[in-house]
């Protein structure tokens, strides 16, 4: 008996054929559009809908779906590949990859070959687990996306970082390929990496992360939401789903299991549907429900411009896995003050729309205004936001950027800068030749009509820029100062405190003198 | 009549003796008026909370900062609650430096932006909202804020047990009138800049005289500081030069 219960396991042990579509640097692609990762996005994945019809978007950037339904219609996996590839191709104008492989691991791996071969990769049905074996486990830096992340069992906060730091200790292993970890016992790697372990012998071996669950499957997992009459308002939608997406994690919870697929259709009072696929290898909170569904309806609706309101939403999860308690590891540190920030972050961006409120994260630049930038507060889970989001100054700090203290007003030299002249005492503008000497000392500074010496500078400090670009080049200079107002009304009895004395940033570029940043 | 009596009962309370809170007769009026009990004041960084009689910053209450480092100190102030879990919203500093925000020892996690209208009644509607979540506010209000509208804001921090930061931002030359009614005024500026000389090294600390006073304050308290401070994250590099006094 146990024997066919085995085999039985063994049999639903096996991957799924998946095409991944993986844009490898597609938030900084998306930032030179000007929009947010989300909302570029969506071109692509109706690019890709097009053809299979439902696609799971593991984030901005990355496209997974099953090949089944669609390779078979279009006439095998090849003909496949090649039709997406054509078809994300002319939607947008970004470096992407597209791999076909049996696992979600290889397929990642396939679509990174893809991106550097310039053509989709097609890894034969049944010769995943041989092909990945061959691979490095370097590739699982790049995969972060596609397989989820690392999870409670390794320390570090970021993602990336942490599989950077997995890897790195596998080369000191002596593990550089995914066949050397497969040859391993699962135990070896569950004593050396914890729960981890495990997912990497089972990833290694050309397997999905999560074992599929056996049993009967409860018959009211199905979450149906219908309204009485359309609904107009995407929030009264959001608002109502909150309330079911929070029971069905629970009632999940409470039998020990965790989500990690969801199904959402939508479906408006005409009979439009949009349906959509989403994963999260941590498990689904409600809250990630709730995330997932604001950002399949405000797809919906600005796209597709459906001609009714909803009237029904249901959640179906797809995929369920033993809860292996890393949920609460990873959602013990949610508290109070967090949903309730997050819940006022939200009504503030319906109010005055979600670009009136943001949230920084580090981008890494040497214009001190520059170096964070400032995201749509929806297009960030706050509940999820760790420090790692924004990088430490001390690893993160660019040769040439300012040095510390750190300016508390940073003006864009690029865009909103203020204009200011430097003169030197024969009232001249102080230049920089081209070996970064200044025509004279900096003496006095006016900014709109108002007069201020210089007691002290600091500079120039020059900033060059992309020289190997002529187009992009550029060439500035800073200089740091210390000013105090020129006193011109000296009758005043003004007392010792008024006299504002300030430190500023300026910098030189194309022979204007621009206020960067303030000391205040 | 049953006012009056209260009244008589507060009275001793308001002598020249600080009262403290959580203890004494505030509490025990507070719990007879059924009102909220006192939460414990938010946390501030050590140098800072010295100036303050409570050790911290008294929930409901509104500060204004003034002075050349008035958006540094307001960071410093609210740096210390942010990394015991309370979330900072900065309400119209478009151009704040983060990294000053960071090296001020602010959790960087738990900043949100926001750019409300500039119109008094709808940017106070954005702030008024804001506080239903948010512990600490910075905020620079708009020269179009009128004084019934900021009334009303400071009776929801109230309400809601949150601390209003009222910073003024150097616009250089002229300060902004402040029209909200603040409990503590808090006046830094900067007496000393280290490291910076003609044309050599560069600034490396400030030095900072902050005051502190208003009608929530029994005695004006002082103190000289360094910013950023000492126990936040980046530690001042050591400066060989003599502070250019001002």
């Amino acid at each position: 008996m146990p024997d066919i219960v085995g085999r039985a396991v063994a049999m639903l042990d096996v991957p799924t054929r998946v095409v991944v579509v993986q844009f490898p640097h597609w938030s900084s692609f998306a930032l030179t559009l000007g929009r947010s990762a989300r909302s570029a996005f969506e071109p692509v994945v109706r690019a890709v809908v097009a053809h299979a019809p439902l696609v799971e978007v593991t984030a901005p950037g990355v496209i997974v779906f099953a090949t089944r339904g669609p390779s078979r219609y279009v006439g095998g996996d090849q003909p496949l590949a090649a039709l997406i590839h054509s078809s994300v191709a002319s939607a947008v104008g970004a470096l992407f990859g597209v791999g076909i492989a049996d696992g979600r691991l290889a397929a990642g791996i396939a679509s990174h070959h893809a991106l550097r071969a310039g053509e989709p990769v097609v890894v034969p049905a049944n010769e995943s687990s041989r092909w990945l074996a061959t691979a490095p486990v370097r590739a699982l830096v790049d995969c972060v996306e596609v397989i989820g992340a690392v999870g409670a069992g390794v320390p570090g906060a970021d993602d990336v970082a942490s599989y950077r730091d997995v890897v790195s200790l596998l080369e000191r292993l002596g593990l550089y390929r995914f066949g050397d970890v497969a040859a391993l016992d699962e135990a070896h790697l569950v004593a050396r990496f914890g729960a981890f372990g495990r997912d990497l012998s089972r990833l290694s071996r050309g397997l999905d992360r999560h074992p599929p669950l056996v049993g009967e499957p409860p018959p009211d997992r199905v979450c149906l939401l219908q309204f009485d009459g359309p609904v107009e308002s995407r929030d009264t939608v959001v608002d109502a789903a909150e309330k079911l997406a929070s029971q069905l994690i629970d009632h999940l919870a409470a039998q020990g299991m965790a989500m990690v697929r969801l199904h959402v259709v939508i479906e408006s009072d005409h009979g439009e549907r949009s349906e959509r696929m989403w994963y999260r290898s941590d498990g689904f909170s409600a809250r990630a429900v709730i995330e997932s569904l604001r950002w399949q309806l405000d797809a919906w609706i600005l796209h597709d411009a459906p001609t009714s309101g909803v009237v029904m939403v249901r959640l179906s999860p797809e995929q369920l896995v033993v809860n292996t308690g890393r949920q609460s590891a990873l959602w013990g540190g949610e508290r109070d003050g967090d949903r309730h920030a997050q819940r006022a972050v939200r009504r503030v961006a319906d109010m005055n729309g979600a670009d009136s409120v943001t949230v920084p994260a580090w981008r890494g630049d040497r214009d001190p205004a520059r170096t964070f930038q400032f995201v749509r507060s929806d297009a960030v889970d706050l509940e999820r936001r760790t420090a790692g989001d924004a990088v430490d100054l001390a690893t993160g700090q660019w040769r040439g950027a300012l040095p510390s203290p750190a300016p508390s007003l940073v003006f864009d030299v690029a865009a909103d800068a203020p204009q200011v002249r430097v003169l030197d005492a024969l009232g001249r503008s102080v230049m920089v030749d081209a070996r970064h000497a200044m025509s004279a000392d900096p003496v006095s500074v006016c900014i709109d009509d108002d007069i201020y010496d210089v007691i002290a500078w600091a500079g120039p400090w020059p900033v060059e820029e992309r020289w190997w670009d002529s187009r992009r080049a550029r060439r500035a200079v800073r200089l740091q100062l210390l000013v105090r107002q020129r006193d011109d009304r000296r009758g005043d009895a003004s007392p010792v405190r008024a006299v504002t004395s300030r430190a500023i940033v300026v910098v030189l570029e194309r022979r204007t003198w621009r206020l960067a940043a303030l000391y205040a | 009549m049953r006012l009056r009596r209260l009244a008589a009962y507060v009275r001793p309370s308001l002598g020249r003796t600080p009262v403290r809170y959580g203890e004494g007769v505030t509490t025990d009026l507070r719990t007879r008026l059924g009102a909220p009990t006192l939460r414990a004041p938010l946390p501030v960084v050590a140098p800072l909370a010295e100036l303050f009689v409570e050790g911290g910053l008294v929930r409901g209450r509104t500060v204004a900062c003034t002075g050349d480092a008035a958006l540094s100190t307001a960071l410093a102030l609210s740096a210390a609650a942010t990394r015991a879990g309370s979330w900072l919203a900065v309400v119209d500093v478009p151009n704040l430096g983060i990294a000053a925000a960071i090296e001020a020892g602010v959790a960087v996690e738990r900043i949100v932006l926001a750019q409300p209208p500039r119109a008094s009644r709808e940017w106070v509607t954005t702030v008024a909202a804001l506080v239903e979540g948010f512990d600490v506010l910075i905020v620079a209000p708009p020269a179009s804020l009128s004084a019934n509208d900021a009334r009303r804001l400071q009776t929801r921090i109230m309400a809601r047990q949150a601390v209003l930061i009222v910073v003024e931002l150097p616009t250089l030359t002229s300060a902004m009138p402040n029209v909200f009614a603040s409990d503590l005024d808090v006046r830094a500026d900067t007496v000393a800049w280290s490291g910076i000389e003609q044309g050599g090294s560069h600034i490396t600390q400030r030095t900072v005289q902050v005051l502190v006073e208003g009608r929530r304050c029994t005695s004006p308290r002082e103190r000289t500081i360094t910013l950023p401070c000492p126990t936040s994250s980046v530690a001042p590099s050591p400066c060989s030069t003599s502070p250019h006094v001002l």
